[in-house]
């Protein structure tokens, strides 16, 4: 099987902190997979790492089968990178900044006009193509972003945080040239703390937290291994709890009650038999959010 | 194999495309050195009659203006690597996605350096050609000032960028303006550095547009020697040294 | 309708506003508006002057005491100059302090006035330290010499109050840069700074006789070498008022249309 990336005890150490810590990936060629995990996790720390621009403090890593430490140049001259933040040239237009960025891949001019077009096809700026960067909108950002990543037709693209901070009609659209994406065959690898997202768009993905990898397996694998099929959501008054003995893993939050069985309707007949009526009540499918919680015993997203 | 001209070549390209739009800039940066050439040599030249120079006398605009010159050429990079240096690094953060291509930091500091001394170059040559058209060049070794100019730009863009690798925010560019100064009126450019006391000459010595000056001016009059290799090996100094720890630095801040 | 005429507690209240918020500013001072100035005046004074052969022509005792004054003011045009490009429009357009202003009783033009004033005095002030090492320098030169800093200060102002006027105007820095090098450079080089003007092209005496600056230098060295004449020098500083007047004026609408739209 052909593999992307290969990551054996990854570790990236800033001075005394450990922001990622040994761990093992394998990506193969022509999947999405997800980093998925909460602020701090390390998720940044390994794209940054994977992308050539950050030495790993030990392990090895190697990236379309070269060595990431020998062969950064090559490496990049491959990849697609999708910042955390949009590291747009404010000061060109958006079609500057295709033309410039396929420079520094080594493309000659007419090749770097060509690309561009083509992408802002793709992005669906073509009718901004003379605006500059800095007078447009968090969602357009994005899509130039990942047209600019992807002007040198790369055979991994890294994505990171692609839809953080974006309405939810602009994450839907930038969703969609993601799956075009996987359509065409480039291997990808993105990093969220949108379970959602990973469930939407990932193959694999593993669970990050603490700079350690949690779970891995495919988005219904891990929900089947970790959680039941469905969850009760409870709301409570103020002075309701819930103390039975419940036949029911239970997670007690903030603000709501969870239950997880396999048959959400069953559960809640359950807890009316024994006197409890919640102020609301709402049975869902487990989600990635449920994995998350089941392995660290916290929210994902608070 | 992938050849490292092109990514100098596409981080020039860049500065080409935005000051295509803003050129009057660059425009107006040359015009700074010629005020000053105008504003004092003119007028002191009616109460200075010659100055002493290499064991010559020399009419006084003709001793300042190559002095000019060399202030042009670094006036010329050091604008953008130091305040726009900084803008790229630290408010558009463009090279942090430069660097995610195959582009190398190295290429990064060469590329800005380049641009730097081609607007050096660019304006050290148009005032050299004004020089010429007053009579104040002396001697044919003058078209030697362009590569000199060059060198004059590599070495305050290496200095420039290396600074720049320490500032912290927008107003320490105040200590910028202040040691541009410095160096524009202090680097023997309106007299002759004999005026100075000797201590005060040993530390000009350690300061790159001095160097520059005494180089463009040997040249202009037609008094290049022995001591102008020794200028010459200065600049290359500072430009080689500089510009490696700012490579280092930049490395070490932007490969985190 | 309110008042458009500055009310003098008011505009001191601005004056204070801006007092408070000068860490910074202090930092710009010290290193443009003293310690620069001071090398310049210190270096080309003893440099060049230990090269000028015919001193009487200058009609002064030596080349420091013609240069010193020269290079006060024009300090003092650059300062208040640069003062009105990138701060004032950020000041007007992306911070809030002026908002907040024209939101207490105070008005839009006491918030541009104070501006002014509070350039006025900043600049006076750093010219006293320039003026302190000055005579250090050349030696007590009579009690005329302490009004240069009011001259400096008046300068600041004109020269501030002129680049408002374009800067109030604008809600981007495009051209200021130009303004910089193509405007408040030449004020500073060509206005008799470092010789008398008869001695530059005929154009430019001509045309420098028109700004402030000139007028600046032309009171202040008189004062400092002890020769000033009441009407002369008072015509001159008319000349700065006038400059600082038709700024403001200038400036009005800008700042009108900025703070109370
Ligand atoms: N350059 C750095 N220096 C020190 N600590 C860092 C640096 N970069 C990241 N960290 C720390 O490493 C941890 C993981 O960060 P990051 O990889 O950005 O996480 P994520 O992307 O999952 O939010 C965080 O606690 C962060 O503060
Ligand atoms: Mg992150």
């Amino acid at each position: 099987m052909d593999l992307a990336v290969t990551a054996h005890e990854l570790t990236k150490r800033f001075d005394d902190f450990v922001a990622v810590n040994g761990i093992d990936l394998e990506i193969r060629s022509g999947e999405t997979f997800a980093l998925l995990g909460p602020n701090g996790a390390g998720k940044t720390s390994t794209m940054r790492m994977v992308s050539t621009v950050s030495p790993p403090t030990s392990g090895a890593l190697t990236i379309l089968g070269m060595d990431a430490a020998t062969h950064g140049r090559e490496i990049r001259g491959r990849l697609g990178v999708i910042p955390q933040e949009d590291q747009l040239d404010a000061d060109l237009t958006v079609y500057e900044n295709l033309t410039t960025y396929a420079r520094y891949f080594g493309q000659s001019w007419s090749e770097a006009k060509q690309n561009a077009t083509e992408l802002l096809e793709f992005a669906q700026l073509t009718d901004r193509a003379d605006t500059r960067v800095e007078t447009m909108s968090g969602g357009m950002r994005r899509r130039l972003t990942i047209a600019r990543a992807l002007v040198n037709t790369p055979d991994l693209v890294l994505l990171d945080e692609p839809t953080t901070g974006l309405d939810p009609q602009a994450r839907q659209l930038l969703w969609d040239r993601l799956y075009e994406l996987k359509e065409r065959g480039v291997t990808q690898l993105l990093t969220t703390h949108y379970m959602d997202e990973a469930e939407q768009l990932a193959d694999r993905l593993v669970i990050m937290d603490g700079g350690e990898i949690v779970a891995s397996g495919t988005p219904s694998s891990l929900i089947a291994e970790s959680t039941t099929a469905e969850v009760l959501e409870l709301r409570l008054a103020d002075d309701q709890t819930l103390s039975h003995d419940l036949p029911f893993r239970t997670e007690v939050l903030r603000n709501r009650v969870l239950i997880y069985a396999d048959d959400g309707a069953a559960a809640l007949r359950h807890i009316r038999d024994l006197g409890v009526e919640p102020n609301s009540s709402l049975i869902r499918r487990s989600t990635l959010e449920d994995v998350f919680l089941a392995r660290t015993g916290r929210q994902l997203v608070d | 194999m992938i050849t490292n001209t092109f990514a100098v070549r596409a981080i020039v390209e860049r500065n080409i495309i935005f000051f295509r739009r803003d050129w009057v800039i660059l425009v107006a940066g040359f015009f700074e050195p010629i005020f000053w050439l105008i504003g004092i040599s003119a007028g002191l030249s009616t109460i200075i009659d010659d100055i002493e120079f290499g064991g010559e006398l020399v009419e006084y605009t003709a001793f300042v203006a190559p002095g000019l010159i060399a202030v042009s050429a670094m006036n010329g990079a050091a604008f953008d690597a130091t305040f726009n240096f900084y803008f790229k690094l630290k408010q558009l953060k463009i090279f942090d996605s430069i660097i995610t291509t195959p582009v190398t930091i190295t290429n990064v500091v060469i590329g800005e350096a380049v641009w730097s001394v081609l607007r050096s170059t660019a304006y050290a040559t148009s005032f050299l050609i004004l020089t010429v058209l007053f009579g104040l060049v002396a001697s044919p070794w003058a078209i030697l000032i362009i590569p000199v100019s060059a060198l004059i730009g590599f070495s305050i863009s290496a200095i420039g960028i290396f600074a720049t690798t320490f500032v912290r925010n927008w107003h320490d560019f105040d200590y910028f303006s202040l040691a541009l100064q410095v160096l524009f009126i202090g680097s023997a450019t309106f007299y002759p550095i004999t005026v100075y006391p000797s201590w005060v000459q040993v530390v000009v010595q350690f300061t790159p547009l001095y160097h520059g000056v005494a180089l463009c001016r040997s040249l202009a009059l037609g008094t290049a020697g022995l001591a102008d290799v020794g200028h010459l090996l200065v600049l290359v100094g500072f430009t080689a040294f500089f510009g490696w720890r700012a490579n280092r630095r930049l490395e070490k801040s932007l490969l985190a | 309708m309110t008042s458009v005429s500055p009310r003098p507690s008011s505009v001191w209240h601005v004056v204070e506003h801006h007092a408070v918020q000068t860490r910074r500013t202090l930092q710009t001072v010290l290193l443009s508006g003293f310690l620069s100035p001071v090398f310049t005046m210190l270096a080309l004074g003893w440099g060049i002057g230990s090269q000028v052969d015919d001193v009487s022509s200058l009609g002064t005792p030596d080349y420091l005491h013609f240069v010193g004054p020269g290079v006060m003011i024009g300090t003092a045009t650059l300062q208040g100059g640069f003062s009105s490009l990138w701060q004032a429009l950020a000041a007007l357009r992306w911070e809030g302090m002026y908002k907040n202003v024209v939101r207490s009783p105070a008005t839009f033009t006491d918030a541009m006035t104070g501006r002014l004033v509070w350039m006025g005095i900043l600049n006076a002030l750093s010219s006293v330290a320039f003026l302190t090492v000055l005579l250090i320098a050349i030696g007590w030169s009579g009690f005329g010499a302490l009004l240069t800093p009011f001259i400096a200060g008046l300068t600041a102002m004109s020269a501030a109050a002129g680049v408002l006027a374009f800067t109030s105007r604008k809600e981007s820095g495009d051209g200021f840069s130009v303004v910089a090098r193509l405007v408040l450079t030449p004020l500073f080089v060509f206005s008799g700074t470092f010789s008398s003007i008869d001695t530059l092209p005929s154009a430019i005496a001509t045309v420098i006789k028109f700004f402030p600056t000139y007028h600046g230098i032309e009171v202040a060295r008189d004062l400092i070498n002890e020769r000033a004449e009441l009407v002369p020098s008072l015509l001159h500083v008319a000349v700065i008022l006038a400059w600082i007047a038709v700024g403001w004026a200038l400036s009005f609408g800008g700042f009108r249309k900025a703070l109370t739209s």
